[in-house]
């Protein structure tokens, strides 16, 4: 169900700007475990879960996926592109691409072949400009379908690894909003008293912009941010590992008290953590939230994934189920304490 | 028909970020006698509005443009300064530059070894007066100057500092005096310190809380011997954005300005600016957001004492402007 969920988003576009191209996908999925829907004027989705009280909590984990946008129709069938959000060049080498215009057009991304690149050339980083999507139409054909502003997104199914692992483009953020949905599930099975806002954020890719006006529009006592964080490989050992629960953060830009308590409400219900100390920008939607109007005190957690940005981009189901059902948790507990007390420097 | 003479003037007037009043005060006298209201606001943006019923519509062109300020002056009577907007020490040598009280200087370097290496730092104003009284008399730490050239007509283009954006401003002005029939409440803003981070504009959005906003400010061009990837240029028409550093257009907006265009016969191209942001960045963020789009004129040689933009694409610009007003 829960892989299900992953994969019907993971394999659905929603790249910055666009997230509400498929608009119907989110509500079909939380609708049952919240009463009502709406949307900022940015396109990010809000599920409310109404309880008792009149404490809101907000959840945030953005929607939105890094991709590509056409820049120019060249001879021959060429497309060039600019990115929306950060991309490594090296990354879209070899890629097929599926661009968006009147229809969905197929491409591949090439490069130069090893035999006529020069050993200067190869000591050069890759640049966007010097890539193209090669779509095999004449250009006449092309600029019928496609038009400069239309987006495209590298396609890639996503896939099951060993166990509980998966492998899928755009895991960046959608295991957060996967996170969100394991909440509402979790939600439904108790009474909650504060009112909770699932919210999938859009263009945090481009600037944490749906997450400012979401918040503001919400305008909740406090904030959970739901990210990825980098997950350990061979070359980078020093990292959280997958599998060993979602990563808490420390740090200025993040609430201290409210973060203790969620460490606390883990340890009591032996949910297990992995910690990261953040000292300055998260440059998550956290990041937005805590200046939203008179500021929202927020903790951020964040599920270990490999290969940032990336097409394989590759986490642990079980981070996922555990972060949902610990922030359920915490939610149950946050409404059997004193909120001011726990808000009050 | 070209309106050369408000072009010049608005070229002419003294205006960097945060030192906006006299450019203010030239178009206030402008458009006093076309607006239902006119006010000031507390950061100093002009907002003139054609009041109506109907939907809440903001226009934002930033009067404020690039200069100088003076951060020492010193015991012989030279200048040193930092930018105020996007300006780099390799682009200044030689320049001219004028204050508001109207006297004037000449950007000098200090003797370098290794060009590459030049610096805000080793560059000093030479303001030419050997009277080291006089000059402590006149210049004064926090003083600013913008640069000096000379207006410049042909039949197709304009050459001319402070393009960006005081032809936004004309723009405006020009629409604003011919504005359409129109239900819409329609705010025409003429905004202040975009070039050191759309600051007024954050203000204006925040206040006016509009419906939809477009910001009109200039953009690059793909048409000149450089290695900018851009499909704007010159006589290409009005520029309809669909992504910046700072935003990327509401897809209903663009259409809609699209539709506009085409509806109207109104010569468009796309445009898509892969550095930079325009006073549609922060409107757009604007409390719970703002659907926003931006008119973009297209511009050679940014950010310098020359800019040169097509007078054609300008008068596109105010067809879309005013039909957008109207729609």
């Amino acid at each position: 169900m829960l892989k299900d969920f992953l994969f019907d988003i993971c394999s659905s576009q929603f790249v910055s700007g666009f997230e509400h191209v498929n608009s119907h996908i989110l509500p079909k999925y939380f609708k049952p475990y919240t009463d009502s829907f709406e949307k900022d004027k940015l396109g990010s989705y809000i599920f409310k879960a109404s309880g008792t009280s009149e404490t809101n909590i907000m959840l945030a984990a953005h929607i939105d996926e890094i991709g590509l946008m056409v820049t120019e129709i060249l001879e021959g069938g060429f497309l060039s592109f600019t990115s929306v959000g950060g991309i490594n060049p090296a990354s879209l080498v070899a890629q097929e691409v599926t661009v968006f215009g009147k229809e969905k057009i197929f491409g591949v991304i090439g490069i130069k072949p090893p035999h006529i690149t020069d050993a200067e050339e190869r000591k050069k980083p890759l640049k966007l400009k010097d890539l193209y999507i090669d779509t095999g139409y004449p250009r006449e054909d092309l600029v019928k379908m496609v038009k400069v502003g239309d987006i495209a997104t590298i396609k890639r199914e996503p896939l099951s690894l060993q166990g509980s692992r998966i492998s899928a483009k755009a895991l960046d953020d959608r295991a957060g909003v996967a996170v969100m949905l394991e909440t509402a599930k979790e939600l439904k099975k108790i009474s909650h008293k504060s009112n909770v806002f699932f919210t999938a954020t859009a263009q945090e890719e481009t600037g944490t912009r749906g997450a400012k006006t979401s918040s503001y529009k919400i305008n909740p006592h406090i904030g959970i941010v739901l990210e990825v964080g980098f997950g350990m490989t061979p070359d980078m050992t020093d990292l959280p590992q997958l599998g060993k629960g979602p990563i808490v953060a420390f740090g200025g830009r993040l609430n201290a008290k409210l973060t203790k308590k969620f460490v606390e409400v883990c340890k009591k219900y032996n949910y297990p953590l992995q910690y990261e100390a953040v000292p300055g920008r998260t440059g998550t939607d956290a990041e937005a939230l805590q200046i939203t109007r008179e500021g929202i005190p927020c903790i951020l957690l964040s599920i270990p994934l490999r290969y940032m940005h990336t097409s394989v981009e590759t986490i642990d189901l079980k981070d996922v189920e555990n972060a949902g059902k610990a922030i359920a948790r915490f939610i149950n507990e946050l409404d059997n304490s004193d909120l001011e007390e726990i808000l009050c420097f | 028909m070209f309106n050369s003479e408000l072009m010049k003037k608005l070229s002419d007037c003294f205006g960097p970020s945060g030192r906006e009043k006299y450019i203010r005060e030239l178009i206030i006298d402008e458009i006093k006698d076309y607006v239902d209201e006119i006010s000031t606001d507390p950061l100093g943006n002009l907002i003139a509005r054609k009041k109506g019923s109907g939907k809440k519509i903001m226009f934002s062109a930033h009067m404020d443009q690039i200069g100088l300020i003076v951060t020492h002056v010193d015991e012989k009577g030279f200048l040193r300064f930092t930018n105020v907007g996007g300006l780099k020490a390799k682009n200044l040598l030689g320049l001219h530059m004028v204050f508001a009280n109207g006297l004037e200087g000449v950007i000098c370097q200090e003797e370098l070894k290794d060009k590459e290496k030049l610096t805000m730092g080793k560059l000093f104003l030479d303001v030419g007066v050997t009277d080291k009284e006089f000059v402590k008399q006149n210049f004064r730490v926090g003083d600013m100057c913008v640069f000096k050239s000379q207006y410049y007509e042909t039949e197709d283009c304009v050459i001319c500092k402070a393009a960006d954006d005081r032809v936004g401003c004309y723009i405006l002005i020009e629409a604003l005096k011919n504005h359409p029939n129109t239900d819409n409440d329609v705010y025409y803003v003429f905004s202040v310190q975009e070039e050191v981070g759309c600051r007024g504009a954050k203000t204006a959005g925040y206040s006016i809380n509009p419906d939809l906003a477009i910001a009109v400010d200039v953009t690059a061009t793909g048409d000149t011997p450089d290695e900018i990837i851009m499909e704007v240029k010159l006589d290409g028409g009005a520029a309809i954005k669909i992504k910046d550093n700072s935003l990327i257009v509401h897809p209903e907006v663009k259409d809609m300005l699209t539709y506009l265009s085409e509806k109207n016969n109104i010569k468009y191209q796309y445009e898509i600016l892969e550095f930079g942001g325009t006073d549609a960045g922060p409107i757009h963020l604007s409390r719970e957001g703002v659907p926003s789009g931006v008119i973009s004129i297209p511009t050679r040689n940014l950010h310098t004492s020359g800019e040169i933009f097509s007078k054609k694409d300008v008068e596109e610009c105010i067809k879309l402007v005013r039909a957008a007003a109207g729609h």
